[in-house]
């Protein structure tokens, strides 16, 4: 089979992927499509979407956006599929006006649980495809950063500092003089308060008596934005561990982690990717 | 086809008259509109319903609340959403994830994960242990369940003209008391009171809109024959042991 189609169809749910031609003006549904580059052009608009991890920053006052731009060089898509090499290499670079988006791709082995019979089953190791999207808007100066799913647990925070740095310094910048973190627990109260986001698992620390407390809503509508968890969140009496979420205008289940890092639990698409985003970056 | 029905207080007076309890039906309403108010949070757009402690207000049993619920969740739209609440498969004790009933498929991973150990497990309504849960929409069924003048005499009435349905509802109250077997006809009897004084309070509803001297004179009837009460309430709070 293809391998763009099958990096397609891996990354996004059948529903969206089966989308694209017609999004795409490409003039034939989904299953008459043969083309090796229609294939390709509908995974650039997949790489967009499906990450499970996305960062928030804020370009730093005292950088001026040109010397950006002016490093950026534009390159036109071209994935690192069939996998020449497992190294993170930037697949995509488009400067608009004072915006700009990059794609980077890795690939990484994990070990995934097959079903070798229906009463057997085994771990393998599978080579997978792993995709940075960065996308920088001017107008609100916030840059946003998707990444698959690299390492485990908390390492994530650091693997994904890691791998900006390393996008950014193939263009001679060094993404941590450029840009500032936005730490996520209190945009993500207000929205909460605003009922935009909806929590159903709050988990925090008493940093004085050392006690961990957790509340969890078994109610599917519950929002535990009343529970007084919640106000010591807020009010930082408390130390953030998780806030799990939802979105009011659609279905599946994200969460504050590590303080600002937000981490999608569903397979997320195009409508819903841009929501949770603009959400988001309404308020920061 | 089924048909849903857009009105929740349709649908709930539909269900007591089809499955005979017709005369508790008021009861039923105002216990739920009395349940949502009293349980809600502000600015909280749903509550939780729990068919235990709504099942305490109505007294029809646990088993009978939920079917009413699902009835109600089933046959109307935007007030009532039944769901499925699973523990976690790896530590089965503990509690694990809610699946709206519309979302949930037979043995198909969850799409949200385990708020126990963050693993996508599947499910079978045949196999695993379930507990039905209810959400209920706290604006909508207000604003459906609420009662204009000409309801509350209207309902109410049916305790004004039916002497055993205020024995039965009594001993159903008692028996939710948890008091020792001793003081429960004492009990009884303090709530039977109670629930005349009920009536006659009715009765007042009834003539909200004729003479304010007919008014005045059931009120005052009623204040004296309240002075019964402090019994009920002396026993309920223990003062009798003093």
């Amino acid at each position: 089979m293809n391998t763009y189609k099958l990096e397609l169809e891996r990354r996004l749910n059948k529903p969206d992927y089966t989308k694209l031609p017609q999004a795409l003006g490409l003039g034939q549904t989904y299953s008459d499509i043969t083309s090796d580059n229609d294939f390709k052009k509908m995974l650039h608009i997949a790489d967009r979407y499906g990450q499970k991890y996305i960062m928030f920053f804020k370009l730093k006052e005292d950088v001026n956006i040109n010397t950006i731009l002016s490093n950026l060089i534009n390159k036109s898509y071209s994935p690192n599929i069939p996998m020449g090499n497992m190294n993170l290499k930037v697949a995509y670079v488009k400067k608009t006006g004072n915006n700009f988006e990059i794609i980077a791709n890795s690939y990484s082995e994990v070990m995934k649980w097959k079903d070798i019979t229906d009463t057997r089953r085994e771990k393998v190791s599978v080579i997978t495809r792993r995709v940075a999207y960065i996308e920088y808007n001017h107008s609100t100066k916030i840059l946003t950063f998707a990444q698959d799913p690299i390492g485990e647990g908390a390492g994530i925070t650091q693997d994904m500092s890691i791998y900006l740095n390393e996008i950014f310094s193939e263009y001679n910048l060094f993404f941590d003089d450029l840009f500032e973190t936005i730490e996520l627990l209190k945009p993500v109260c207000t929205l909460i308060d605003d009922g935009v986001l909806s929590s159903s698992k709050l988990q925090g620390t008493d940093e004085a008596t050392g006690r961990q407390h957790e509340t969890v809503g078994k109610n599917k509508r519950d929002n535990l934005k009343d529970d007084n968890i919640f106000k010591a969140l807020k009010d930082e009496s408390y130390s953030l561990n998780r806030i799990r979420l939802g979105h009011k205008n659609f279905k599946g289940t994200f969460e504050v982690f590590s303080g600002n890092i937000l981490r999608i639990w569903f397979n997320i698409n195009g409508d819903n990717t841009s929501e949770l985003k603009t959400s988001i970056t309404s308020i920061l | 086809m089924e048909i849903i029905l857009v009105n929740l207080k349709q649908a709930l007076h539909l269900y007591c008259k089809e499955n005979n309890l017709a005369e508790l039906a008021c009861i039923v309403h105002i216990a739920l509109l009395n349940y949502i108010s009293n349980f809600s949070k502000e600015h909280i757009d749903w509550t939780n319903i729990s068919p235990l402690v709504l099942n305490s207000y109505i007294g029809i049993g646990e088993d009978k609340t939920i079917d009413l619920l699902s009835y109600l969740a089933a046959n109307t739209s935007g007030y009532i959403l039944e769901e499925y609440r699973f523990n976690c498969k790896n530590f089965v004790d503990d509690y694990g994830v809610t699946i709206e009933k519309d979302d949930f498929v037979e043995n198909e991973k969850t799409l949200d994960p385990c708020q126990k150990c963050d693993g996508f497990h599947s499910y079978s309504l045949n196999i695993d242990k379930v507990e039905y849960g209810f959400s209920g929409n706290v604006k909508a069924i207000q604003e459906d369940l609420k009662l204009s003048d000409e309801d509350i005499s209207k309902e109410l009435i049916i305790l004004n003209t039916n002497e055993e349905h205020v024995d039965k509802i009594a001993n159903i109250l008692v028996s939710k008391l948890k008091l020792e077997i001793s003081k429960q006809p004492e009990a009884k009897k303090g709530i039977i009171k109670y629930l005349h004084s009920f009536r006659e309070f009715t009765s007042v509803l009834a003539d909200i809109s004729g003479d304010a001297s007919a008014i005045t004179e059931n009120v005052v009837k009623i204040g004296k024959d309240a002075s019964g009460m402090t019994d009920l309430l002396d026993l309920l709070t223990g003062k009798t042991e003093s």
